[in-house]
């Protein structure tokens, strides 16, 4: 008996020590696969087929909740045995809810998602590959969809090929400014046109500064760039500088001349006190009317309308960084994507299509999505829904240089979990950039970044 | 044998009222506390993200934990230090905060509830609220300070131990949940002792330190005991701490909070569990070592 139990000990000791093998992996991983796609697809449904369709929208956007409200009242008028069930998701803990909603089988029907979070959904395999729809909704004649969408918005829904996400609309960076302080400052309003260079942001950025100190308003800061907190803007400046995180064989390449040059312009742009040191306890802020620009890519609406900036508020695209002539502009989509457990793929994709659609668009627009809709016919912002409201502020700069958009793809190439700290990596290191006293040593803070990046991809 | 089941029917008989009474109490515990926790443990040999990947681990996750993340450090510097220094300051604040209003002064009663009011208000609506008073370009904190020339200060956004300092000043925020315990247990000081000790010439300094404290000392005890396992388990920063709750430079990056990211932002449950564990042992051994050291509380009832 004793030795039995020495034996069973001696075995249970192996087995858990065995887990303590360090495993780590030099490289990012492909992520996603094939993907599953639907058995059949059948697009012509029944005008009486009834089901009970879950669509899962972020609880706390109202809009979100409005437009899809929306697009279900007329799709009730085309199937009206086809009843829907909204149920929320927290934008924060996502990957979490989703997790446990699949786990018990409750993930709905349709799935929001966003571009860089539906690589969650994909990795675990939940979601389908909607290429077959697809196909055959170009092959019906329903649409084409190089022709009639802006397609680079398909591919961000994309992996590997493969189209898991359909975008709702299109989201991208753009400048919004408050033409008060431009004209007070005495800028040259010809030169703020949508494609303009880094070079002329610039020295819109001189003017102002120069026009802030001569008249008391030297706590003020030219931009509010959005740089320390969101990868929408400063994964396209890496990329503007030929920067990137992975080289092509997935290892971490972020330790480049290109890297240092891009922050090397943060640190410029901090010294001349264009963008806040991240020491100080305050900035100054474009919703307050404090800042003269910002880059943001959310809905005019959030900005336009505030008391502050009633009436003085434009639009112009992203500043184009040429230095290494592949200028970027961050963009990236939310969008709908189909539970692979469903029931009614072909009644998830028929509301799909419609939220594609001519009407559908429209419709969302009128309630509540002020985003430049995907849709190439809805391009002329006076007659688009989406941009109408705003008659006088320039709406096609969310339009601007389609051949310069670029999301965070990169994070397709690690596993959702490591979504967070290749994000913070990222952040960090142009949070650090923006220090005083810590961006005199570039070297230092890529290096910093570089041992992030390997201590997030290390697997336990 | 007979004999043995003739005894437990009678036990059955006599109590079954009892067990009726308590089964849905010992249900839930069962469901919700029991069973996560011994799940949690068989999760700490596996990585497991909490879905699809679920593989052998054994002491893997454990030896991670003391040898290679390199977090720790931080975590439990942080951890330590808020405990070492929160647990006073609010146990003292708040005893002083209950000496004050344990009187009969016209008007008491609406001090001691407006010091408790704060204890009301949810904690993640107090995190909220405490964050937007110290933000650095709108917050009323450095307005305030601005009046006087002074600031403006980043508060949690410090990247060294100025950040805990802030969570240490909002923590005050809180002293009236202490401030009704401290009272309640002063009711339960008979008046006869303070009236003997005033006609033996006692101050009331000295009537403080030698009845007061020490006929209060179950309940120090009994705070000690309840903030040192509360505390250690702080993740408060989740609701105000800017990356995810850590801080800059990890500045408020907690043990709990750890645990909570390596969960539902890393995907980590195996490792998360294992962390869980660790705290778990340690919460056990200190409340073991203040239990085995507590000669000095005063029980009335054993007297």
């Amino acid at each position: 008996m004793k030795k039995l139990l020495c034996f069973l000990l001696a075995v249970l000791t192996a087995a858990a020590l065995a887990g303590c093998k360090e495993k780590t992996k030099d490289s990012a991983s492909d992520g996603g696969g094939e993907g599953t796609t639907p058995v059949t697809v059948n697009l012509t449904i029944d005008k009486n087929v009834s089901a009970d369709i879950s669509i899962l929208v972020p609880g706390g956007n109202i809009n979100e909740r409005t437009m899809i409200d929306a697009l279900i009242e007329d799709f009730a008028l085309m199937y009206p045995n086809v009843k829907f069930t909204m149920n929320y998701v927290t934008v924060n803990s996502y990957d979490s809810e989703i997790k446990n909603l699949a786990r018990v089988n409750k993930l709905d029907d349709i799935i929001w998602s966003n571009s860089p979070d539906f690589y969650f959904l994909v990795n675990n395999d939940l979601v389908y590959n909607l290429n077959p729809y697809i196909e055959a909704s170009e092959k019906a004649g329903v649409f084409d969809l190089d022709k009639d969408f802006y397609s680079e918005y398909f591919d961000m829904g994309s992996l590997n090929g493969n189209l898991y996400c359909i975008p709702r609309s299109a989201d991208s960076v753009v400048t919004f400014i408050n033409t008060e302080i431009f004209e007070q400052a005495g800028v040259d309003m010809t030169k703020i046109k949508d494609g303009w260079s880094w070079d002329t942001f610039m020295e819109t950025c001189a003017t102002i500064r120069d026009y802030f100190d001569r008249n008391g308003m030297g706590d003020r800061y030219v931009i509010d760039a959005n740089l320390t907190s969101w990868l929408s803007v400063c994964y396209p400046m890496l990329r503007s500088f030929g920067a990137d995180v992975f080289d092509a064989n997935g290892n971490i390449a972020i330790n480049s001349q290109a890297t240092k040059n891009c922050l090397a312009l943060v640190k410029e742009m901090v010294d001349k006190r264009y963008i806040v040191d991240s020491r100080e306890a305050s900035g100054s802020s474009f919703e307050a009317g404090t800042s003269a620009m910002l880059f943001q890519s959310a809905s005019v609406s959030l900005f336009a309308d505030r008391v502050m900036l009633k009436g003085k508020t434009d639009l112009v695209s992203f500043p184009l960084i040429n230095v290494n002539e592949t200028p970027k502009i961050g963009c990236g989509i939310a969008g709908y994507c189909i539970n692979k457990n469903t029931a009614n793929a072909d009644i998830c994709w028929a509301f799909l299509n419609y939220m594609l659609s001519y009407n559908g668009q429209q419709k969302m627009a009128l309630n509540g999505l002020n985003l430049a809709s995907i849709r190439k016919d809805l391009s002329d912002t006076t007659v688009a829904n989406w941009a109408k409201s705003y008659p006088d502020i320039n709406m096609s700069a969310y339009l601007y240089g389609s051949e310069y958009k670029i999301d965070t793809s990169f994070l397709s190439k690690v596993d959702a979990g490591k979504k967070t700290d290749f994000t913070t990596a990222l952040t960090d290191m142009f949070n650090s950039a923006c220090n005083g006293s810590k961006n005199s040593d570039l070297n230092k803070i890529v290096n910093r970044c570089v041992e992030d990046l390997e201590y997030a991809l290390e697997e336990y | 044998m007979n004999k043995l089941s003739l005894k437990i029917k009678k036990t059955i008989k006599n109590s079954y009222t009892g067990w009726l009474f308590n089964l849905p109490l010992a249900i839930g515990l069962a469901v919700f506390t029991f069973v996560p926790v011994v799940i949690s443990l068989y999760d700490s040999f596996f990585q497991y993200d909490g879905l699809n990947v679920r593989v052998w681990a054994g002491l893997g996750n454990y030896a991670r934990i003391f040898t290679k993340d390199r977090d720790m450090n931080k975590v439990v510097i942080n951890t330590l230090v808020y405990t070492a220094v929160s647990i006073p300051i609010n146990l003292v604040a708040s005893y002083f905060l209950a000496l004050l209003v344990n009187n009969t002064m016209k008007g008491v009663t609406a001090y001691r509830v407006f010091y408790y009011l704060p204890c009301m208000i949810p904690a993640v609506a107090g995190g909220l609220l405490w964050a937007d008073m110290f933000d650095g370009t709108y917050g009323v904190f450095n307005k305030i300070l601005g009046f006087f020339g002074l600031g403006p200060y980043r508060f949690f956004r410090y990247e060294d131990m100025r950040a805990l300092l802030s969570v240490f000043i909002m923590n005050l925020w809180g002293v009236g949940g202490g401030m009704i315990l401290w009272i309640s247990a002063f009711k339960n000081i008979g008046k006869h002792y303070y009236e003997a000790a005033k006609l033996d010439g006692a101050n009331a300094w000295h009537r403080l330190v030698h009845i007061t404290v020490p006929m209060s000392s179950a309940m120090i005890f009994y705070n000690i005991i309840t903030s040192v396992i509360g505390t250690l388990q702080y993740n408060g920063t989740l609701t105000f701490g800017s990356r995810n709750g850590r801080g800059e430079e990890n500045a408020l990056y907690m043990y709990a909070v750890k645990i909570y990211y390596e969960a539902f932002e890393r995907g980590k449950i195996g490792y998360a569990s294992a962390l869980a564990w660790i705290m778990l042992v340690v919460i056990a051994v200190i409340t073991a070592v203040m239990f085995k050291t507590s000669s000095w509380v005063f029980y009335a009832e054993e007297n």
